[in-house]
């Protein structure tokens, strides 16, 4: 079962590498029971949305509530599971009045907002693909996307549409149709959400979706290239259910309350799907961070499970535990964090501030699903990612020139690398079979991240293989950045780094070397500063810039960011002879 | 030591927000409306803004007063507060 030769790109409804790896993969048996646990549609199909919301509709449980949204000025709107199956039929109704079909891409450029949630449970009713894009990012990063997706209809609010989409209309011709969730109408191919979603009828029959249809794409970023859109399918709710049970212990009725994005995979696979697919209440809050304001969701939600990540936990530790006290937090049964490793000390802090220690757990766009784990019941240990979870074998290997892998030893530091066959792994980069293949090795997923295995089977976090960077949990690359400065006509090379940063993890910095005829001024430097934000928007822009004479490169002409980042970190720099190899990136 | 003028803690708040938003027209920012609501600032930003001040006006910010500055106008009611005390 090696993926060198079955994963390529795949069209909607095309037999996936995936199946043919479950089939012979040791844990089938074990992921063919967390299957049959699923509703499931007539035909052997499988919809995500049927799962997350319709099933609870049909077994009675209509009236709970699914969501409940908090807006950043005090409203507050309560979902049931009956709303929410409604308004989701309304909105798959209007795709098919647009004529958007199965394996069509919907887009949503939008802040927690509720529109954004019907419009991701109704696009996957309709057998469309549901692709989240980041409210903070640029009007660059979003056509790029938008692009590279080829979306037929974007979900965004007017203030959104006007600042990062509307001037670029013209280098879209796949978007045909622009929802505004605050208004539309005002010119050709721009509607009202709310407009259209009335018009129609809250019945719709899913079509039939089969478990290997697309259902999900989201963006991630590597060190060379442009962003990489990674397919999921239906059948990755599979995964997500059983991690929202096994990890979360997630039973119907609980208060559960992702903070993170929607515009992000862990905002939508556990800020959407696995609370709804388990029965849960899911807490939205459209607001930004506010220590105060976050206790005090704890409190009056009466929040059970929370799932948030380090540069949030680091924010709270800045203001300290006693903010917490006089909290009653008496319901919060588990906490976990993601994005990024979660230091031990934010680790026993929560114990401290809330009563529950923070319990990190590790998975990645492509994986779709938490793999690794701190589990309840389980020993924690602080400042490893936790041990692989049931149906999921993990180890450390080392590539071979061959292309194969060798397993190494509990101790050794290798790459993290998964073994394929579980149901939410990511079926391919969206036009992308090259650095998909690349992806893959003797049956094993391999992640990028490095690590090792102590003797007891937990995980603990290295480093990347690469020159990707988690900033505020976020993976960014340098391509991106890097080409939205060399647009500007001062700069010939430019280099992005993650410099160190005590609640971000790692903020973006960039050498900059000047076109002969430019000067290095701090007129310069902060409209260089300036442009980048204006084309990336504030997840991805640059915070610190330095100006260089020349940036170290190869031979070949390949910038060495890992020399800038030794040097902004005041390593060695070691064997300078590296500046004459061309070491080959990852990813 | 005279505490600085309101018109002086404006133009510092608006030179610290420049310097976090390098994009941002600051000169056109409506008081009274939240900085968010104009501006394209994430929570690593404000957090950065926040500092700023703390260290341009040697002053401390409480973290629980950092909804009190979503504004200009809130920024420099608090700041003109906060530096009375001190003086």
């Amino acid at each position: 079962m090696s993926g060198t030769t079955t994963h390529q790109r795949l069209e909607p409804g095309e037999p996936s590498p995936n199946v043919a790896a479950a089939a012979t993969a040791p844990a089938d048996s074990f992921w063919a029971v967390a299957r049959s646990e699923l509703e499931g549609l007539p035909g052997g199909g499988l919809n995500i949305a049927c799962e997350a919301v319709d099933r609870h509709v049909q077994a009675g449980r209509g009236a709970t509530v699914a969501l409940r949204w908090r807006g950043k000025n005090g409203e507050r709107r309560d979902f049931s599971y009956a709303d929410l199956a409604g308004l989701s039929n309304r909105f798959a109704n209007m795709l098919r009045r647009l004529g958007v079909g199965k394996g069509d891409r919907v887009c949503t450029l939008a802040g927690r907002i509720p529109e954004l949630y019907i419009a991701a449970l109704g696009t996957l009713k309709a057998g469309a693909v549901f692709c989240p894009l980041f409210s903070a990012f640029g009007p660059e990063p979003v056509r790029v996307r938008l692009s590279k997706s080829r979306a037929r209809v974007l979900v965004t609010t007017a203030l959104l549409y006007q600042r990062k989409v509307q001037a670029q209309r013209n280098d879209l011709p796949d978007l045909a149709q622009v929802l505004l969730a605050d208004g539309g109408g005002a010119e050709p191919g721009v509607h009202s959400f709310q407009a259209l979603l009335d018009a129609e009828s809250d019945q719709f029959t899913i079509p039939f979706t089969a478990p290997e249809d697309w259902a999900l794409l989201h963006f991630t970023s590597g060190t060379t290239g442009t962003p990489k859109g990674a397919i999921h399918v239906h059948e990755a709710i599979v995964a997500h259910r059983f991690t929202g049970r096994r990890v979360f212990e997630l039973q119907p009725g609980d208060i559960y309350w992702c903070t993170a994005d929607p515009g992000w995979v862990t905002g939508v696979s556990y800020g959407i799907i696995a609370p709804l697919a388990c029965g849960a209440t899911l807490v939205v809050d459209e607001a930004d961070f506010d220590a105060r304001r976050w206790y005090a969701i704890l409190e009056q939600e009466r929040v059970n499970v929370w799932y948030t990540a380090p540069t949030a936990i680091r924010m709270l530790m800045r203001v300290g535990a006693e903010a917490a006290q006089g909290c009653d937090l008496s319901a919060l049964r588990f906490a976990a964090s993601v994005g990024e490793p979660l230091n031990p000390a934010g680790v026993l802090w929560g114990q401290e501030a809330l009563g529950r220690p923070f319990h990190d757990t590790w998975w990645q766009t492509e994986t779709g699903a938490i793999l690794i784990a701190n589990r309840l019941g389980q020993e924690l240990r602080p400042g490893s990612m936790g041990r692989p979870l049931p149906g999921i074998t993990a180890a450390i290997v080392r590539r071979r020139p061959d292309g194969g892998v060798d397993l190494l030893d509990a101790g050794e530091e290798g790459e993290l690398a998964v073994r394929i066959g579980w149901p939410s792994l990511f079926r391919g980069y969206l036009d992308d079979a090259e650095r998909y293949r690349a992806c893959f090795a003797d049956g094993w997923y391999l992640s990028g991240d490095l690590a090792t295995r102590d003797a007891e089977g937990y995980y603990w976090f290295l480093g990347r293989n690469d020159d990707v960077i988690k900033s505020a949990g976020h993976l960014i690359g340098p391509f991106e950045v890097e080409s939205a400065l060399l647009q500007h006509p001062a700069v010939a090379e430019a280099g992005m780094i993650g410099k160190p940063d005590a609640f971000a993890g790692h903020i973006i910095k960039v050498f900059v070397a000047l076109k002969p005829g430019y000067v290095a001024s701090a007129a310069l430097h902060k409209e260089l500063l300036g442009f980048a934000r204006t084309r990336l928007g504030p997840a991805v822009a640059p915070r610190e810039l330095e100006f260089m004479a020349d940036l170290p490169k190869t031979r070949s002409g390949k910038i060495l960011r890992r020399l800038l980042r030794d040097r902004e970190l005041g390593l060695p720099l070691g064997d300078l002879s590296v500046l004459d190899a061309d070491a080959t990136p990852t990813g | 030591m005279n505490a600085p003028s309101q018109e002086q803690i404006r133009e510092m708040i608006l030179r610290t927000l420049s310097e976090v938003v390098p994009d941002a027209n600051v000169q056109t920012l409506n008081p009274n409306i939240s900085f968010h609501d104009q501006i394209e600032l994430d929570s690593i930003d404000f957090l950065r803004l926040m500092m700023s001040l703390e260290k341009e006006m040697n002053v401390a910010i409480f973290d629980f007063d950092y909804p009190k500055l979503s504004t200009l106008k809130g920024c420099e009611r608090y700041l003109v507060e906060r530096l009375a005390v001190k003086v």
